[in-house]
């Protein structure tokens, strides 16, 4: 390798004039390029106090809810829901909700992303029925978000409604005595 | 019972069927005006909300009555 003394006041364009690999015995990677982490940011919130309840057939926004400003309009967002869901029911055939994931780019107003109509829902049915009663479940929605294409805000929201088809229950709340809420929002790389 | 629940119970037995929603407790003549009430669906299936009570039947009054009760 030619090596060349530099004066006082010369410098190397580290752009054309370096090559090489440094060792890792000698503190370098051993590799001859480098290729940056995908991971590109998490956002994150929690949620103590305030649950939502919802009556609703169809489905109505609750507090859960936070918001990513991507960095790459081809990158992904990892979204993950964390809650405990409940219901009460005073007499019927059981708890049943559904839950969506819907998102809202740059105020624009929401839409479902996540899931179609009638696959994602909770609870349970009882064949006997009629006895008041409530549930709590532990519910985690996770969404990969492909389609955003924007470098604009996006907010992510959980949605509830009750499963009007069988043993809907009176309501459904996004949990039972404040139990803590989370929302988790990756973005990966391309 | 949960306060929520409570509050749900006592406007379901003024107006059975009545749809809405609610952030955090209902304690007050104030929360009760923060509630969500259904009136329609948007093409994306989400629920069109108002805060602007349409059920005359409903009163915070009713509603502090019959949450007393339970």
């Amino acid at each position: 390798m030619a090596l060349t003394r530099l004066g006082p006041n010369q410098s190397i364009n580290l752009a054309s004039n370096v090559t090489g690999t440094l060792a890792t015995g000698n503190g370098g990677t051993g590799a001859t390029s480098f290729s940056p982490g995908k991971l590109l940011q998490i956002q994150s919130v929690n949620f103590t106090s305030g649950v939502t309840s919802v009556t609703t057939d169809s489905f109505t926004a609750t507090e859960v809810t936070d918001q990513i400003t991507p960095s790459a309009t081809d990158s992904k967002i990892l979204v993950i829901f964390n809650t405990s869901l409940s219901q009460y029911e005073g007499s019927g055939s059981g708890c049943k909700y559904e839950a969506g994931i819907y998102r809202q780019i740059n105020g624009g107003g929401y839409s479902r992303i996540y899931a179609g109509s009638g696959n994602s829902y909770g609870g349970y049915g009882e064949s006997s029925g009629n006895t008041e009663r409530t549930t709590s479940f532990p519910t985690t929605m996770t969404f990969l978000d492909t389609s955003h294409n924007t470098t604009n805000a996006i907010d992510y929201k959980l949605y509830l409604s009750l499963l009007t088809a069988s043993g809907q229950g009176d309501n459904v709340n996004t949990g039972a005595s404040d139990q803590e809420r989370s929302v988790t929002l990756i973005e990966i790389g391309a | 019972m949960e306060n929520n629940t409570k509050a749900c119970i006592a406007i379901q037995k003024l107006k059975e069927g009545v749809q809405f929603s609610f952030t955090g407790d209902i304690v007050t003549e104030a929360d009760f005006n923060k509630i969500n009430w259904k009136t329609g669906v948007d093409s994306e299936g989400a629920s069109i909300m108002t805060t602007t009570n349409p059920h005359s039947e409903i009163t915070w009054t009713a509603v502090k009555a019959e949450m007393d009760k339970l």
